[in-house]
Parts: C-alpha cells; sequence; structure tokens
C-alpha cells in the first residue's frame, strides 16, 4: 500500500476532492457522491470527483482516477467514498493530501462469495484496506452509527454519524404516469403489492423475501404480487431468483423489473401495500426511508443497520421465517388502524433523513474535520 | 413450509450457478454468428462457437461484476 501518512498540517485547503472506486447513475452511494460534490462547491471549494469505474450516466461528471491530482502543499484533500476494496483504497493511502473518509460499509465476503467470487475477494481488500487507512485518516463520517462502531473496531479516531445525502426532488417528483397506470391495473385483480427496493443481490436476501411471500400468497393472500427492483449484481443471483420464481409457481406473481427511472420508482412506491425488507446486511437502507416518506408500511428483518434506520416506525422481525414474516405482513395489512399508524410513524421518522437535514450534517463534518487535529 | 422452499431455491441457485454465463462481447459474437451461419449448420454453431470464445476469453465471469 505504501502509504504517506494522515497529511499535510490542517487549515483549510482550497479543494477537497472525492474518490470513488466506481460509480453510475442510480445507485444511492454514488447518488451521495454528486451531492456532497454540490455541497462542497457551495461550501467554497473545488471538487471533483475521481473514479476507476465511471459507469452508464455518469460520463462527464467523473473523472478517470489515474488524472487525480497529487499536490503536495496541502492545499488538496482528498474524500473517499468507501464501501469496497480496490486500487482505489491504495491510491488514497498514497496521496500526500489530507485525507477524510465516508463509510458506507462493505458487504461481508461470506454474503456474496458463493455467487461473485470476483466481490468476495474485494470484500476482503476493502477491509483490509480499512485498517491500512485508520491511522491515515484522522475524521472519518459514518452513514450510521452501525457503520460508525466498525470504524471504532478497526482504529478509526473521529467518526461522525451523516445521513446519506439525497436529491431532494427525486421522491418528490410525480409518478410516471405509464408505470403507475400498468401497476394500478394490476391492482384490479386484487391483492396486495409487496415491494423491495435494492440491488438484486444476494446480500440484500430477495430469495427470502420470494419465500415470505409464497408462504403469505399460500395462507393469506392468492392475488398477491411481488415487485423486486433495481440493478442485478452478476447474472447468477437473478437467474437463480427467476428460476424460484417460477418453481414455486408464481412466475407471474413476482416481477423483477430492473432499475426504474425516479419517476417509474416513485409510481412503485405510490402503487405499493407494504414495503419487506429481509436484507443481511445494510449500512443505512435508503429504500427504507423513501417508502416511509412515500407512506408505505415497512416490515423488515433486524440486521446490521436496519433496526437504527426503520426505528420505532415499522415492524422488525428478528428472523427471516417465512411464516413469521408473512403473518407480520398480513398483521400490517390487516389490523384496524395499524397501517395508518406506521405510515403516520414512517412519515414521522422520513422527516428526520431529509435532504436538507443530511446536507447540514455533511457541513457540520466537514466543518469538524476542518477543525480536526 | 420453510424447509420446502429453503430445499427449492438451493435447487434453483445450484443451477443457476452451473449455468455458464457470458461475457457482452461473447453474445455479440453469438449475434453476428447467427446472422452467417445457414439454418441446417445452426446445431453445430454453439460447439463451434465454445471453441472461439476460449482462446479470446470472453466466456467468462467479468459479466457478474
Amino acid at each position: 500500500m505504501n502509504p504517506t501518512g494522515p497529511g499535510v498540517a490542517p487549515g483549510r485547503p482550497a479543494r477537497i476532492d472525492q474518490v470513488i472506486p466506481s460509480i453510475i447513475e442510480h445507485d444511492a452511494v454514488s447518488n451521495h457522491t454528486f451531492v456532497a460534490q454540490i455541497l462542497l462547491r457551495e461550501m467554497g471549494f473545488v471538487s471533483e470527483i475521481y473514479a476507476s469505474i465511471i459507469g452508464p450516466g455518469c460520463a462527464g461528471r467523473v473523472h478517470p482516477l489515474d488524472e487525480l491530482p497529487m499536490v503536495e502543499d496541502g492545499s488538496q484533500w482528498i474524500l473517499y467514498q468507501c464501501s469496497i476494496g480496490g486500487p482505489t483504497g491504495d491510491v488514497v493511502a498514497r496521496h500526500p493530501g489530507r485525507k477524510l473518509l465516508d463509510y458506507h460499509n462493505i458487504t461481508p465476503a461470506p454474503l456474496v462469495e458463493r455467487w461473485l467470487p470476483p466481490l468476495g475477494e474485494e470484500s476482503r481488500l476493502g477491509r483490509r484496506q480499512l485498517q491500512q487507512l485508520a491511522p491515515l485518516v484522522p475524521f472519518a463520517i459514518a452513514r450510521s452509527a452501525y457503520n460508525a462502531a466498525e470504524l471504532d473496531e478497526n482504529g478509526f479516531g473521529r467518526t461522525t454519524v451523516v445521513p446519506l445525502l439525497g436529491d431532494g426532488d427525486a421522491l418528490e417528483r410525480s409518478p410516471d404516469p405509464v408505470a403507475l397506470r400498468r401497476l394500478i391495473s394490476l391492482k384490479e385483480a386484487g391483492g396486495a403489492d409487496w415491494l423491495f427496493v435494492g440491488q438484486i443481490a444476494p446480500h440484500k436476501a430477495q430469495h427470502d423475501v420470494v419465500k415470505a411471500f409464497a408462504c403469505y400468497r399460500r395462507v393469506y393472500d392468492r392475488d398477491a404480487r411481488l415487485h423486486l427492483v433495481g440493478r442485478e449484481m452478476g447474472s447468477a443471483y437473478i437467474d437463480a431468483l427467476r428460476r424460484f420464481a417460477v418453481a414455486l409457481g408464481l412466475k407471474d406473481a413476482v416481477s423483477l423489473p430492473g432499475s426504474v427511472s425516479a419517476g417509474a420508482l416513485v409510481a412503485y412506491y405510490e402503487a405499493a401495500t407494504v414495503f419487506v425488507c429481509l436484507s443481511d446486511h445494510e449500512g443505512f437502507c435508503a429504500p427504507i426511508v423513501e417508502s416511509m416518506a412515500r407512506g408505505v408500511p415497512v416490515v423488515a428483518y433486524a440486521a446490521a443497520a436496519v433496526p437504527e434506520t426503520v426505528g420505532d416506525a415499522g415492524v422488525l422481525v428478528p428472523d427471516k421465517s417465512p411464516v413469521l414474516v408473512a403473518s407480520a405482513v398480513h398483521r400490517v395489512l390487516t389490523e384496524p388502524t395499524a397501517r395508518d399508524d406506521l405510515i403516520a410513524a414512517g412519515r414521522a421518522r422520513a422527516a428526520r433523513f431529509t435532504p436538507d437535514i443530511a446536507a447540514a450534517a455533511f457541513r457540520q463534518a466537514i466543518e469538524a474535520a476542518l477543525r480536526s487535529p | 413450509m420453510t424447509a420446502d422452499l429453503d430445499r427449492a431455491f438451493e435447487r434453483s441457485a445450484t443451477v443457476a450457478l452451473r449455468a455458464p454465463r457470458y461475457s457482452e462481447r461473447s453474445l455479440v459474437l453469438r449475434r453476428v454468428a447467427r446472422l452467417f451461419v445457414p439454418r441446417p449448420a445452426r446445431p453445430y454453431l454453439r460447439r463451434v462457437l465454445a471453441i472461439v470464445e476460449r482462446p479470446l476469453g470472453v466466456l467468462a465471469a467479468r459479466r457478474d461484476r
């Protein structure tokens, strides 16, 4: 890794550049990075984004990592958006500027390596790099208290929690009318609409959602539908999910529309009866907050940062037994006032994570970093 | 019911993990090849492509990233 130490003495830098392993549209960490750039520029810093992998929708807004300036006079700081291991971590460690780390968490290798062996390797590397970066980073930002605890365990000295930065307009926009019409027309057949939003990935455990959904259809609601919205991470897991749905006779009841536009995503939230999250690992889980903001009750498995994000505004289940999850969803949807109470609590909870609040917390964190020895 | 569902997913997972996954380059190669290979020779197309693809390294897990 050949680290360079914590960087040149503090002082107000002229620029705070961000470094991120990969960046792509419709991705929470990528979106957070773009909003952070806007905020840093508003604070008077020159701020560019550098990435190893620049995905669709980001060309012209992001520079290749090898163009990252290496300014040695202390006028350039680096904010590393950390969510996986790779060459980016080494570049940050070698950089002569002062280093800040924004930690989105790294998915544990055992959750993904069966499906995506290279990702398992990158995950292990990321955790090693995290330990190596700890003495080089005087100030770190974490997405949740859960993430902050991990940073503490890895030896980071000062950390502060800043919620995920978001695009203020994203969920306030009107639903895509075509998508909404299609989803509403499905409701004519009756039945609840389950929704989960997130990468189609093994650690998001959509297969457990399908199991619970199958149980729910068998016991409570034979007309229910399940929408699993999100881009696939690799082809094997989504292939298995499709095969699984077919094997259970749910081919027409389980939809996998992939990554959708912001307007279509709003349509999915509008049409959803319940949001069900059975992820094994989340550093924050923005879709839970989005569901709450759009008035969709949440049933979630209490793992990683999920309990912290849900708070007391959703139903947290202690294990993923399909029967337990199905009955929890049934109670939420049928018990008098339960659904309304959860929607009201969810809206109040989501109000604590608005883009304005997150932006203010981010500015405070950067100011604290500037004061940090 | 839980055990049945677990077993059903494991069966799907086993099949999906065994299935070959092709890179984008490979998929393009296959589409192009189909244009030029006459219908009677199509049954042999897969075997020929497998021979061509291996040295090209296009049958790969890279699409999984």
